[in-house]
């Protein structure tokens, strides 16, 4: 995808987004998802009732005739092992995993580029001890660290969210540094110190700006991440506690029914892979868009 | 005129060289070393010299973008060298910088308005709607017409956005202006608009200008006071036309004589100088230029000649060049 | 002058360049011819096609250009019919190139005096050992200490005039019949450049090659070439030789480019400078591309460009006030 600056400047965003087919699907399938989580409570089947006597009904179109069904709606994805509708788990399911990766996200892009920025305009020692906590960091899996620290404290939403969060925030801090070193070499910012300004107004306003093509890129990427980590650390258990649906969690209760009832695997995982696939093409697409080479450049 | 308006006194800026030696202690550069010099309000002092002998980060020095390393820096009455943050920034209200390369001193995304403005703001010497005004007001002076000053600096030509860089050091009302290579980035048709430029804001705004160039022609044109520099050190220093009717060191006639003619029939004595210059980590001993120099004595490689004053205004740091004059 | 003579030929040249805006002429319908042994320098400002016009001429083109008109003769044969290996050998052997700057045109890898000769070994033929003693001649012969020493190091091991001296012995190497020098002294200081300067003037004394400079200075071509080609805005505003240029220009633009620049004898300190700026590729004016900055332009310019007119001393200017159009006048490619 090759996105030039005068393309950008004349159509704007959606105007080059339609030219991208791919890229525009992408932007589809995430819209519907988003849809899907706000509006997951209005789906006529509830999540969380079980049904024994409808337990692992496989997809049908036609609602449960026998007297005493819980539901008047048909399973249009099936039912799990308790009986309870997949595709009410599924769609509540989506909206729990987009905001754990979301807020994981949001925490992550603070807590990097906050740290990020400081370490490259500073540098010297506290360059050094941040870079040295990354490197330690980013030495140990980021799976295996993240089950270690939801051990410690204990499964849950919230817990969950800012484990994938601290944990995340690596990858910001290395980028944004980077990015940092390359523009502080720009005569623009020793313009703004010999006109006057204070450090932190240069870091604000001359050099974040500059960085924000690279962190939303970087962003979009990480949150595909946060959902596969989430959707791992409920596959292990040890992200958010049942009987909250997750993706990861649904997947996990599929495998002990696997040969029984296919559905409860296939459907969660192809809605996990399209959800994950999306945003990195997102992410592809919004690097083009905001090609960073431009700053400064003429 | 004759107010002196800054005064530096044995200015040394060093820097740490990244590459270690083998025996560990890496040596310093001298990028400046040991620099007087006295410039008097309302003089366009150009200090000259070729690229790596200091002559920039002696105008960075003096406005403490670079820290120097040690030495006395007085401007208009108040130390620089020892001023605090907040002493500082109140300082750069009136000392002020123009950058050689116009493409990347400019931040690419703020609005041309925005950028000239942002000193007023800084400074908190206007609200932000006065410092529009104000800053539209400096643009209009510095050629940029009312109707672009809401595009951002893409949009301009290297010579536009030159003038925008001007407009933004001119906002504050500052008095002494180091203008680095101002024009070396641009084209030649368009050098003489922004030099003509430099010379009238210079009267408008009764300004002091310490003109940073390796272009002779250009310093001969916009200064009235000239230092050659070589290695860190200054070699010569002279009102700019006695410099040009007859230098005495023999780096300066050499660099006057490397400037290519302007026609071609012009008879030229060349000095055409061998080598190259020497490591400001690690210069010669003596006289630093001895090692490219055609007239060197025993002398020159042993004892590093002192800048003394040869006639009124005029010094020259050379162990042959005061001999002759005497 | 017989035809013999003419090395170089360069028949209504355009090259198109595709940018993000659409295409654009850089080079707009170029003529010219180059002597044997002579040294023309083509002088120009950013933007004006100096550099897009060299590269026509060396197939050097970058992908998003290419020449869509004219041709390119050079000793007769015509450049645009060779494939790019056959193109290649032409540049390796008829055409010597010097750059402006030289770190990135050695490959770092490699020492200096092996990139000298295998350029040797490849269009010469000659042998390792055989290549090294020319190579060892050649440093010297463009001054280059102990050229024995510098034979084994690496482009990063000499300074930038040593660098380009030895870019210099390379572009001598295989005994070319042209050289075709872009900037190749603008990275460099004064002193180092009056060196360089001296050495290729000396060179082309002796060695009788014919060069082609290309440069945006106007004292440095003062210094070097027989004639020389002004151009703007892609099309040459005057051809004329290096004397007329100076006392005798011609085009306005010449005159005025000649008055903006500062120089060591100017008398008082205003410039004249020329109003305007410079068009870029995308936003080059209809008609004379240097009408808006002219002050003695005219509706016509604006209309439409001028046809080349051939003035006595056989200068070449590309302007309506030399050109009558009742009179005998017009594109007149064979100066």
């Amino acid at each position: 995808m090759e996105i030039t600056k005068t393309k950008r400047r004349e159509k704007g965003y959606f105007g080059v987004l339609v030219k991208h087919p791919l890229a525009l699907i992408a932007h589809i399938i995430l819209l519907l998802a988003v849809i899907a989580a706000v509006f997951a409570n209005f789906f006529p089947a509830d999540a969380l009732e079980q049904d024994l006597m409808s337990s692992l009904l496989p997809p049908t179109l036609h609602a449960d005739s026998f007297p005493g069904a819980a539901s008047s709606f048909p399973h249009i994805l099936g039912t799990d092992s308790l009986g309870r509708d997949l595709t009410a788990r599924i769609l509540l399911a989506i909206r729990i995993s987009l905001l754990v990766s979301f807020f994981s996200v949001v925490i992550a892009m603070i807590v990097g580029v906050t740290l990020g920025l400081v370490s490259g305009y500073i540098g010297g020692a506290v360059d050094n001890v941040i870079m040295r906590i990354v490197d330690a960091l980013m030495s140990l899996p980021f799976v295996v660290l993240a089950i270690a620290v939801v051990a410690a404290i204990g499964p849950g939403l919230i817990n969950v969210a800012l484990v994938l969060g601290f944990t995340g925030w690596v990858t910001f801090a290395k980028l944004v540094r980077g990015e940092v070193l390359r523009i502080r070499e720009y005569s623009f910012i020793e313009a703004a110190n010999s006109i006057g300004c204070s450090s932190i107004r240069i870091l604000i306003k001359h050099i974040l700006p500059q960085t924000m093509g690279i962190i939303l890129v970087n962003a979009t990427l990480t949150m595909g991440q946060m959902i596969v980590s989430e959707a791992t650390l409920s596959f292990l258990g040890l992200g958010v506690p049942a009987p909250t649906p997750t993706l990861g969690g649904i997947l996990a209760d599929a495998q002990q029914t696997f040969f029984a009832a296919w559905w409860i695997m296939v459907f969660p995982g192809l809605i996990l892979m399209a959800i994950i696939l999306s945003i990195n093409i997102i992410g592809d697409f919004l690097r083009d868009y905001f090609d960073t080479s431009e700053a400064g450049s003429r | 005129m004759c107010e002196e308006i800054l005064s530096v006194k044995d200015l040394k800026t060093y820097f740490n060289s990244r590459t270690s030696t083998f025996l560990g202690k890496s040596p310093s550069i001298r990028a400046v070393d040991g620099i007087n010099l006295s410039i008097n309000a309302g003089e366009s002092f150009g200090l000259v010299g070729e690229s790596g002998c200091g002559k920039s980060t002696t105008g960075r020095s003096i406005l403490r973008l670079i820290q120097p390393t040690s030495g006395s820096i007085n401007f208009a009455g108040r130390d620089v060298m020892t001023a605090d943050k907040k002493s500082l920034r109140t300082l750069r209200r009136e000392m002020q910088m123009i950058f050689q390369d116009p493409y990347s001193s400019l931040n690419p995304r703020m609005r041309v308005l925005d950028i000239v403005a942002e000193p007023l703001i800084v400074h908190r010497l206007a609200k932000p709607s006065e410092a529009a005004t104000k800053a539209k007001k400096v643009l209009d002076h510095c050629g940029i017409p009312d109707g672009s000053v809401q595009r951002f600096p893409r949009e301009f030509s290297g010579g536009q956005r030159q003038r925008i860089v001007i407009a933004r050091a001119l906002v504050t009302r500052p008095r002494f202006i180091v203008a680095d290579e101002p024009v070396s980035a641009l084209d030649v048709s368009i050098q003489a608009q922004i030099l003509n430029l430099l010379q009238d804001l210079r009267d408008e705004y009764s300004l002091t200008y310490l003109f940073i160039s390796h272009d002779l022609a250009i310093v001969r044109t916009v200064t009235n006071r000239i230092a050659v520099m070589y290695l860190g050190k200054i070699v010569e220093q002279a009102d700019t036309s006695v410099f040009f009717s007859g230098p005495l060191h023999p780096y300066s006639r050499a660099l006057l004589s490397s400037v290519p003619r302007e026609t071609p029939d012009e008879d030229k004595k060349r000095i055409i100088l061998t080598g190259n210059i020497p490591s400001a980590a690690n210069p010669p001993k003596g006289c630093n230029f001895h090692t490219r120099c055609p007239l060197f004595t025993e002398k020159c490689k042993k004892i590093a000649p002192e800048l003394i004053p040869v006639s009124k205004g005029h010094s020259v740091a050379c162990h042959l060049a005061l001999k002759s004059s005497k | 002058m017989s035809e013999q003579e003419i090395l170089l030929s360069v028949r209504n040249l355009r090259t198109l360049i595709k940018t993000a805006n659409g295409t654009f002429s850089a080079v707009d319908g170029v003529n010219f011819d180059l002597e044997k042994g002579k040294a023309l320098g083509i002088v120009g400002e950013s933007g004006s096609g100096k550099t897009m016009l060299s590269m026509s001429i060396l197939g050097l083109l970058p992908q998003t250009a290419r020449i869509s008109e004219g041709e390119v003769f050079l000793n007769g044969e015509d450049l645009r019919t060779l494939s790019k290996k056959e193109y290649k050998k032409i540049r390796g052997k008829k055409i010597g190139t010097i750059f402006q700057e030289p770190l990135t045109s050695f490959d770092p890898l490699y020492t200096i005096g092996d990139q000298i000769a295998e350029s040797l070994k490849h269009h010469c033929g000659l042998k390792r050992s055989e290549a090294r003693i020319k190579v060892i001649e050649l440093l010297e012969t463009v001054g280059i200490p102990r050229p024995e020493s510098v034979y084994d190091e690496f482009p990063f091991q000499l300074s930038g005039g040593m660098r380009q001296r030895a870019m210099i012995a390379m572009a001598l190497a295989p005994s070319p019949e042209i050289i075709i020098a872009d900037e190749p002294t603008t990275a460099l200081d004064v002193t180092i450049q009056a060196q360089i300067l001296e050495l290729l003037k000396d060179l082309q004394k002796e060695r009788n090659v014919t060069v082609l400079f290309v440069s945006h200075d106007l004292g440095v071509i003062a210094e070097i070439v027989d004639e020389v080609m002004v151009v703007y805005g892609g099309q040459v505003m005057e051809h004329t030789d290096v004397n007329n240029l100076f006392y005798n220009p011609a085009h306005p633009y010449t005159k005025a480019l000649l008055k903006a620049r500062p120089t060591l004898t100017t008398e008082g300190k205003r410039l004249r400078a020329i109003a305007g700026q410079v068009p870029s590729l995308e936003a080059r004016p209809s008609g004379c591309p240097f009408h808006p900055r002219c002050e003695q332009a005219t509706e016509k310019c604006s209309k439409k460009a001028p046809p080349m007119t051939v003035l006595e001393n056989s200068i070449r200017v590309a302007c309506w006030l030399y050109c009558h159009e009742n009179e005998k006048s017009g594109e007149q490619p064979n100066v």
